[in-house]
């Protein structure tokens, strides 16, 4: 696979949780070296989008490719290949709550290579200093705060050296000033270790700051992709909404509005 | 209209499901003895330090509770079958009665519904409150394979543990009867104890033996895959563990007749 060649190339993806649709056939692709936000209200489809390119779900229509790679039909062992590539950091962190952090963050190496137990413990050791979280391997999970949660997650992600990163909303539940440290974290990896990273968030301020490309989902639909600047000068009415944070107008559909209230129970 | 289609209706439903469930934990079991059996030559290989834990938790822990349940058990069938096998004047054949009815039933069942409690509630509570915070995710996006990680190494323990607590169960409930029924017998102990071992073949231990390798299959696979399949929250865990308990304690039971069925005949 060529260094410019995307990273992640999604055709006419659909989702669909039973009867209802969540993703309407869109078409998405990240190139290498960029950060791309990707970013929507509740319900957008944000988090769908984010679990079908992680391999979590697979596409019922369409196609994903991670690395290039179709992640629908790839073997075992391809599939191995593209994880061991990427690092997800999940909104709740995700940290076994059974280990400390040391071996929570030294998890993928004990797993994945066949170093020494010294090596793996400096390794996991460097990535948690990167993360300004140095001497607290030996915590539990439980007795971390939000952020460090989130800073730890990040270290786990980041442990394999990965090509791309995934962080689904770095700032929710956070305070201002430990989110601006988290996005100053993303831009610092970026210029260090050279990853592409994807991230999902519904904050307008951490996006802009962090982004190089934006794409705005709205109920299951790519607004658009373009830079910072093209996102804030776009005349698309929703995504003013976005920015604004204006209420939507809701349209009322009088005869699906009736029958939801009078239908009768399915069970 | 409705108030006939709507309980066949429910009842459909409610087949499927129940075939679904069924389907998903056979699927579990190939998986988790597939990852066991070759998982080294797809990159995911079976970790003998978390098959080893998995026996202390399963095996070792439980040693305590086991040898009280199973000798409070043999005390038991001591009192029962001198007081049933006294009224015939047959009182001579209570070592027999306790030898062949604890070998063959009781130290198998009393352990696997035990570790049934025990084991397979745990199983079911620390992958459902995974798969809630997203943590089984986390495994897979790792490229490890959450079932190889979590359910192949508490399968093969369960495996090894059951079978090794259930003969451990069978000789201290034997003791917890000699050491109610020999006086009455007017025998030592050891007497009674020695005519055991001359009574006892080895067709009566395999038979709990092989009974308690299907129920450690059982046990682990209903734990894990309510585990897997847990949904909604705290409240979700706390429901997964209930039905664990229930169903293995359960499928337990009816397992257990329909062998002491085939191996009696």
């Amino acid at each position: 696979m060529d260094a410019t060649a995307p990273l992640i190339e999604v055709e006419k993806l659909e989702a669909w949780y039973g009867k209802r649709r969540i993703l309407n056939g869109i078409d998405f692709c990240v190139n290498p070296g960029e950060i791309r936000v990707i970013m929507g209200g509740s319900g957008s489809g944000k988090s769908t989008l984010l679990r079908h390119l992680l391999g979590l779900h697979k596409p019922r229509s369409g196609r994903v490719r991670l690395l290039g790679v179709d992640v629908a039909k790839a073997s075992e062992r391809e599939m191995l290949a593209v994880c061991r590539q990427i690092g997800v950091s999940f909104q709740s962190g995700a940290l076994l709550t059974s280990m400390n952090v040391g071996d929570n963050v030294a998890l993928p190496l004990r797993e994945h290579t066949s170093l020494d137990e010294n090596t793996i413990r400096i390794m996991s050791r460097l990535k948690l200093e990167v993360v300004n979280l140095g001497g607290f391997q030996d915590l539990m999970p439980s007795q971390l705060s939000g952020g460090m949660i989130k800073r730890a997650a990040l270290a786990r992600a980041i442990v394999m050296d990965p090509k791309l990163l995934f962080f689904d909303e770095p700032s929710a539940g956070l305070d201002p000033v430990v989110s601006a440290e988290l996005d100053e974290l993303i831009l610092r990896l970026r210029a260090a270790l050279r990853m592409t990273i994807v991230v999902v968030t519904h904050e307008l301020e951490s996006a802009f700051k962090i982004a190089d490309t934006i794409t705005v989902l709205d109920q299951g639909d790519i607004l658009m992709t373009g830079t910072v600047d093209a996102v804030r000068r776009a005349d698309n009415e929703r995504i003013q909404d976005l920015l604004n944070r204006r209420p939507r107008e809701i349209q009322v559909d009088a005869d699906a509005y009736l029958k939801r209230l009078t239908e009768e129970q399915v069970a | 209209m409705t108030a006939l289609t709507g309980p066949l209706e429910n009842l459909g439903r409610a087949t499927l499901a129940s075939l679904a469930g069924i389907g998903y934990a056979g699927m579990l079991l190939l998986e988790s003895l597939y990852f066991a059996a070759v998982g080294w030559r797809v990159g995911q290989p079976l970790r003998l330090r978390a098959v080893f834990e998995q026996m202390r938790q399963i095996g070792v822990d439980a040693l305590p509770i086991v040898t009280l349940l199973a000798l409070t058990v043999g005390i038991m069938l001591g009192i029962q079958f001198i007081a049933a096998l006294g009224e015939f004047g047959a009182q001579s054949q209570v070592v027999v009665a306790v030898a062949k009815s604890v070998t063959r039933e009781f130290g198998a069942l009393i352990t696997a519904i035990l570790v049934a409690g025990r084991s397979g509630s745990a199983l079911a509570a620390r992958i459902g409150s995974m798969s809630v915070s997203q943590e089984v995710d986390a495994l897979a996006t790792m490229g490890i394979e959450p079932v190889r990680y979590l359910a192949a190494p508490a399968l093969l323990a369960m495996l090894i543990m059951l079978p090794v607590l259930t003969i451990f169960a069978d000789s201290v409930a034997i003791c917890g009867a000699a050491l109610y029924s020999s006086p009455s017998l007017n025998v030592t102990p050891t007497a009674y104890l020695m005519q055991t071992l001359a009574l006892l073949t080895p067709g009566d231990i395999w038979q709990g033996v092989s009974k308690s390798a299907v129920f450690a299959v059982l046990i682990t696979v209903i734990g894990v895959s309510t585990g897997f399949s847990v949904s909604g929250g705290a409240e979700g865990v706390g429901r997964a563990t209930t039905r664990s308990v229930v169903l293995s304690i359960c499928y337990i039971i009816i397992v257990d007749m329909i062998f002491s069925y085939f191996l009696n005949r």
